[in-house]
């Protein structure tokens, strides 16, 4: 007879929520939140409630398993490990090592994520190594950096307590990230004003005290014109914009343009609305912006970043406790795998490869030669294999077949790879094309850091032994490298890797595993006896002054025609999580929404001839999916919304792979579709 | 003076485990765990583990309990070191026939005056008290905010509870966390009584249903309010059912395994059954 409680981390969203696994007799029984933890105060949202169903699942994988004929069968470790091994150095051989790319995981830890980089560079030595965050907040990472030198959350969540005005754009913060929602709630009963811009009438503008609905994909244009307003009203903050920023003239050209009627033709919104926006969030003490997908996946998810970032400093609503910008991280630890540096361009903690330096630095810690020029993303990876420059792909817990866009093109690119290797938890879309799938521990049954949304950085603990002959992605990791010849993977525990990971990394070189036992640490933490930052940017911007770009409105990549007359946007439900292979085979989750369904507006339901729950058939230029209509006020009537969680009605065969320039998001807020009602239901 | 008394305590409640381990006649005992800089509930089987039996941290230890007894079936004796609204949760399940008390040995835990502050607790002792000292009965409810919802004209009432409601994001932590809220099937989770899928769950069901079925059974242990990530104050308005109920018929819930509910709530009646009356009736 054996009860214990292990404290650990959600393994679902970026909240970073504090959670007790509950394990009687070595097995997984539930799961209880923290009640003094700092981000969920003794509560959890239903998913970290359900954490620990997924995790002992008769789906997991708990054997190897290769690819025999059209079939996967299982294999042992060594016969995979080595088969893997043999073929990535043939591959390597025969077409060089950007014929191979890495796709990382933001479910895994900081430790693996290290490690899958270290082994793509230095192994391999290809900088083709991307992960999920590419189709997130690359425009995050890409527009902040530019606007301030760091693109990461600015505040922390326990700090959205204190600010005085909270503008949520482009969030559904409840269903999405409940914890902080509760945060936005605590705020508003104690006088912050709350102001809600979203094309859908989500959960959370029900408790805003402003809510503005513009149309889909016009965020550079109301929010040029909130500067406008903002500006000729003197709202502005003159002193933080001569002290602490430059390019403002070019910024004011841009922006004046942007008067209330052109920005109402744009946007559909009503000036005097804008204008309320625009005088409380710009006189209040502490202004924070809250914002995450609806910003950022449009091919203008820079434009927009930067946008927020001119309209924060337009007015001095930064760098203050409770007043920044707050890019709400998706994954659990999707902020981690940036930091680690699984992107194609940086090391960890933003050391680009660039760099002299650095690529100096990361050389010599490794003892090998690196590759210099930054590797292909992820949607370019895809393309790279369709086009059959890219040979072979190694996905770490991921599932590109559900969340990356045009699922039929990426599809055909996997198809045409010479080698697919998937290490993951369940056999999921992805892993159904792989010619050697690796069984991975999930995070109950390692150990290891994660890094949630505002830089925190949290333990993960064993709960329970590896179900089958699953194995850690790291032991995966170092036993492939160990194979495959290459000296420096000999870790024992995670803390090795840790160690190294913060001797090479100045924003976590302050963290240790037993400060973090007992401390709350937030990076940059550059010393042992450094407390961590709450907020970033206080007195001084990372890059020195912050840095205003002028940015135009433009259309998005593909609006509705006479073909395709309805916008599409996809998103999240609060019931599932991403690609649904955790989420789906959780019971407790799978009994609240066992499948998709598509909001509709009544009115475009009624013109359609479409009752509630109708079979529709959603078509785009790309492809089609049968889904059930949900009639909702939700939605503005010409916009359809669908949830990319569920493989049998995939969002994604219809959404737009055309991607923003700079960060190289696609498109998943906007597309055209047409909406027509399936066979009847029998 | 407080920190003396708390010390003291855990010595107790350390000396009492080691004693009912060593002399045998439970498998376990199950309290609280001091590891890093955290509490958390856990069966002590050794003495050895004694060292880091805690006290002060506050998690309905009963519901564990019975979800462990439940789980070695009809096998296993333990020993509980509990509050006063944690014994009230055990006897309240065992009025449900989920646990059967000769199955536990309850260590009575005395909390102190900041304890019971913290927990707006009226009653903050078990009926024996092995650990610690009695503060005997207080009142440290929220008077104010009770009176404030209870002073509230219907129309009022109906727009306060509606707006507060429509924040739930259907966590079912309210029901996760109560030792109470316990039924293997339970009606939140049926599409017929509230629609699935949805936040904020359809109002006033999932909410009224909870409460109803709690109505003579909640202790006031205020857990769900803490639970709720939306600040909906659930504790106060079980509470307000609680003071009805004491008022009218004289009755608490988790005084007394014998004493009966003066109103029969019976969780067990679904909707088939329901529809064979109504059916029933029709013929």
């Amino acid at each position: 007879m054996n009860y214990k409680t292990i404290q650990s981390t959600c393994p679902y969203c970026g909240c970073g929520c504090g959670v007790y696994l509950e394990v009687v007799d070595e097995h997984l029984v539930g799961t209880m939140p923290v009640i003094n933890h700092p981000i969920s105060h003794g509560g959890l949202c239903i998913k970290g409630w359900a954490a620990h169903e997924f995790v002992e699942s008769e789906d997991r994988i708990r054997r190897p398993l290769w690819k025999r004929g059209a079939n996967l069968e299982t294999t042992d470790w060594n016969s995979a490990l080595y088969m893997v091994s043999e073929r990535l150095q043939a591959i390597k051989q025969m077409y060089g090592p950007d014929s191979i790319g890495f796709l990382s995981s933001a479910k895994c830890t900081n430790e693996e994520n290290y490690l899958f980089m270290k082994f793509a560079r230095s192994v391999v030595g290809t900088n083709n190594l991307d992960h999920c965050a590419r189709l997130c907040h690359a425009p995050t990472v890409a527009g902040l950096a530019k606007a301030f030198g760091s693109g990461a959350m600015t505040n922390s969540v326990p700090e959205l307590e204190k600010a005085s005005c909270i503008l949520i754009t482009g969030s559904n913060t409840t269903e999405n990230h409940p914890m902080i929602a509760s945060r936005i709630i605590k705020a508003r009963e104690k006088g912050a004003f709350v102001i809600v811009i979203d094309p859908r009438r989500i959960h959370i503008a029900n408790h805003s005290d402003l809510f503005i609905q513009p149309r889909l994909g016009t965020d550079v244009a109301w929010i040029n014109g909130m500067m406008n307003m903002i500006f000729l009203e003197g709202w502005h903050n003159r002193k933080f914009i001569e002290e602490r920023t430059e390019g403002f003239e070019e910024l004011e050209r841009v922006f004046s343009k942007y008067t209330p009627e052109k920005v109402r033709e744009i946007t559909g919104i009503e000036p005097d609305l804008l204008k309320q926006a625009a005088r409380v969030y710009a006189q209040s003490p502490a202004s924070a912006i809250v914002y995450t997908m609806g910003i950022t996946e449009h091919i203008t998810g820079t434009d927009n970043v930067m946008s927020l970032a001119n309209l924060a400093m337009l007015t001095g609503q930064i760098g203050k406790r409770g007043s920044g910008i707050n890019p709400l991280r998706g994954q659990n630890n999707v902020q981690g795998a940036c930091d680690m540096g699984a992107l194609p361009d940086v090391f960890t903690g933003y050391q680009k490869v660039l760099d002299p330096e650095a690529h100096y630095k990361f050389e010599k810690a490794w003892g090998t030669n690196l590759p210099t020029e930054p590797g292909l993303t992820v949607v370019e990876m895809i393309d790279a294999a369709a086009a059959g420059d890219l040979k072979a792909l190694y996905v770490m817990g991921e599932n590109p077949m559900l969340s990356d866009p045009d699922i039929n093109h990426v599809r055909e690119g996997l198809s045409n790879l010479e080698l697919l290797v998937v290490q993951d938890l369940f056999i999921n879309q992805t892993a159904e094309l792989a010619d050697v799938v690796f069984p991975a521990q999930s995070f109950a049954e390692k150990a290891g850091t994660v890094t949630s949304t505002d830089r925190r950085i949290q333990r993960i603990r064993k709960a329970i032994d590896g179900v089958g002959q699953a194995r850690t992605d790291w032991e995966i990791i170092c036993e492939l490298a160990g194979l495959m010849g290459a000296k420096g993977f000999d870790y024992k525990t995670p803390i090795e890797i840790f160690e190294e990971i913060r001797s090479l990394t100045p924003s976590y070189a302050g963290i240790t595993y037993s400060r973090l036992d007992s401390e709350e640490l937030q990076w940059p933490c550059p010393t042992e006896d450094h407390p961590g930052t709450e907020f970033l940017h206080e007195g001084k911007f990372t890059r020195g002054l912050g840095s205003f770009t002028p940015v135009e409105w433009r259309p998005p990549a593909e609006v509705p025609d006479e073909e395709y007359p309805y916008f599409l946007t996809t998103g999240r439900v609060h019931f599932h999580y991403h690609t649904g292979t955790m989420s789906r085979r959780s019971p407790t989750l799978n009994r609240e929404m066992a499948s998709a369904v598509a909001d509709i507006n009544p009115l475009d339901a009624e013109d359609l001839g479409i009752s509630e729950r109708d079979m529709v058939r959603v078509s785009s230029r790309r492809g089609e999916v049968k889904i059930r209509a949900r009639l909702t006020q939700t939605v503005p009537k010409g916009t359809i919304f669908i949830p990319f969680n569920f493989q049998e009605s995939a969002a994604n065969a219809l959404t737009n792979s055309d991607r923003d320039a700079i960060s190289k998001i696609p498109e998943f807020k906007v597309c055209a579709v047409k909406v027509e009602k399936a066979a009847a239901r029998r | 003076m407080t920190e003396e008394v708390r010390d003291n305590r855990e010595e107790q409640a350390r000396e009492i485990a080691g004693r009912l381990l060593t002399e045998g006649n439970v498998d376990g005992v199950l309290a609280l765990l001091h590891v890093m800089d955290h509490v958390v509930p856990h069966l002590f089987t050794s003495r050895e583990e004694l060292a880091h039996l805690n006290i002060s941290g506050h998690y309905p230890v009963a519901g564990v309990a019975e979800r462990l007894l439940r789980r070695w079936d009809n096998n296993g004796r333990i020993a509980v070191i509990a509050r006063g609204c944690d014994e009230r949760h055990l006897i309240e399940l065992a009025k449900k026939k989920s646990v059967n008390l000769d199955r536990i040995k309850i260590v009575g835990l005395a909390c102190t005056v900041d304890e019971a502050k913290d927990c707006h607790c009226v009653r903050p002792f078990p009926t024996e008290v092995e650990v610690g000292r009695s503060v005997g009965k207080v009142d440290y409810l929220d008077h104010f905010a009770l009176g404030e919802l209870i002073r509230m004209d219907i129309a009022e009432r109906r727009k306060f509870w509606t707006q507060i409601f429509d924040r739930c994001i259907k966590c079912y932590g309210c029901r996760n966390v109560c030792p109470l809220c316990n039924c293997e099937d339970c009606r939140l989770e049926e599409a017929r009584w509230v629609r699935v899928g949805e936040i904020p769950p359809e109002y006033p069901s999932f909410h009224l249903i909870r409460a109803v079925h709690l109505a003579d059974k909640c202790v006031g242990c205020f857990a769900c309010e803490r639970a709720c990530p939306m600040g909906i104050p659930l504790g106060k308005l079980h509470q307000l059912i609680r003071d009805y109920l004491q008022s009218v018929y004289g009755y608490e819930a988790g005084r007394d395994p014998d004493e009966r509910s003066p109103i029969q709530i019976d969780v067990g009646i679904g909707p088939d059954v329901l529809q064979g009356l109504r059916r029933g009736g029709e013929d």
